[in-house]
């Protein structure tokens, strides 16, 4: 008996005109069995009695065995959600781009950090997939995502190699070591976060001034998204107003703002 | 001939899909082996899987996959293309 014949069977439905098709097990609806599309067989094992739920589990059985995917649907939709963005050229022309020039982990978290930032754009939330790459990813991760958001791979990473690129004298290692610099002290930015109390922040940038200062980089800009971290901004440019030129360039896009400060010479 | 794809399943459905593979949960809410309670099933990083974590399965002997978007690339990404 085929796998379709043993399916048609247990849910009492002639499937036999399906070609590609999918099995959603939904507990917890109305329905016993319902087609969608002539490819999606909705099955709710609530409504079968033991012995039939027992034959449906081993279909699933059987599917995994022959190498079959068992999924939830959520789960299912955000990687199908991934691949999309992941599948487009634009994704693929910017990966293809940093292939070999950053570290493999890195390019790892590009990926993730380009699907982060579709999603964000398309005003879904993002807090959770953040917190998931915080947790896999660490610091790094972070900075990453952090960078590639705020457009910094397009506008500082990407023509320094291929500034650095043109140079006569130019090794891969001379690339790595500034860019390197960038992922773990994101020297061009600073990204305000509710998790942290103003004091800190302030702190934070002032130091990042300095180590910038180092490495004759003058200018930070600074990333808040929402009120609170707004009123944080505005504290820190009150501390600090001594220490840069004025006024800071302010730019804003809905929730997003961005203050672009340039530090004095000493 | 029909090709089945995937098998997806709801939230409410975990339970039914884990009982598939001889899996049930724990008082703290983790799958476990149903043969051997005390064995709490692991992903291929070796981390244990809470029960609203639970994303799937796929082949190979048995992997189970956690709902975070790294794992769920890294494990299924390709079978859903």
């Amino acid at each position: 008996m085929s796998f379709l014949d043993k399916l048609s069977s247990i849910v009492k439905v002639d499937l036999s005109k399906l070609k590609n098709f999918k099995i959603s097990i939904l507990s917890g609806l109305k329905f016993q069995v319902n087609i969608v599309n002539n490819n999606t067989i909705q099955i709710n094992p609530d409504k079968y009695p033991p012995e039939q739920q027992k034959k449906l589990q081993g279909i699933l059985k059987e599917h995994f065995e022959k190498g079959g995917l068992i999924i939830e649907d959520l789960s299912l939709s955000r990687l199908e959600q991934f691949n999309q963005v992941d599948g487009s050229s634009q994704t693929q022309a910017t990966l293809e781009y940093f292939k070999g020039k950053i570290p493999a982990q890195d390019l790892e978290i590009l990926r993730y950090s380009i699907y982060l930032k579709s999603v964000f754009e398309s005003g879904q939330s993002v807090t959770e997939i953040k917190q998931q790459l915080n947790e896999r990813f660490g610091d790094r991760g972070r900075n990453i995502c952090n960078l590639y958001s705020a457009g910094y791979f397009g506008t500082q990473i990407r023509p320094l190699y291929d500034s650095l690129f043109n140079q006569p004298n130019f090794s891969p290692e001379k690339f790595t070591q500034i860019y390197e610099l960038i992922v773990t002290e994101s020297p061009y930015a600073f990204f305000v976060s509710r998790a942290t109390s103003r004091e800190a922040v302030l702190l934070e940038i002032t130091r990042k001034m300095e180590t910038s200062r180092k490495y004759g980089i003058r200018n930070i800009n600074i990333h808040g998204i929402g009120k609170g971290n707004e009123e944080t901004i505005y504290f820190v440019l009150d501390k600090i107003r001594d220490k840069i030129l004025q006024p800071p360039e302010i730019l804003r896009e809905g929730d997003v703002l961005v203050v672009k400060i340039t530090f004095k010479t000493m | 001939m029909a090709k089945l794809k995937i098998v997806s399943f709801n939230d409410g459905a975990r339970s039914f899909i884990l009982e598939s593979f001889g899996k049930v949960v724990d008082k703290e809410n983790y799958v476990v082996e149903m043969s051997d309670p005390s064995q709490r099933v692991l992903t291929p990083d070796g981390d244990e899987i809470r029960f609203d974590q639970f994303a799937g399965i796929k082949k190979g002997s048995e992997v189970f996959i956690k709902s975070d978007i790294v794992s769920l690339v890294r494990l299924a990404g390709e079978l859903v293309k």
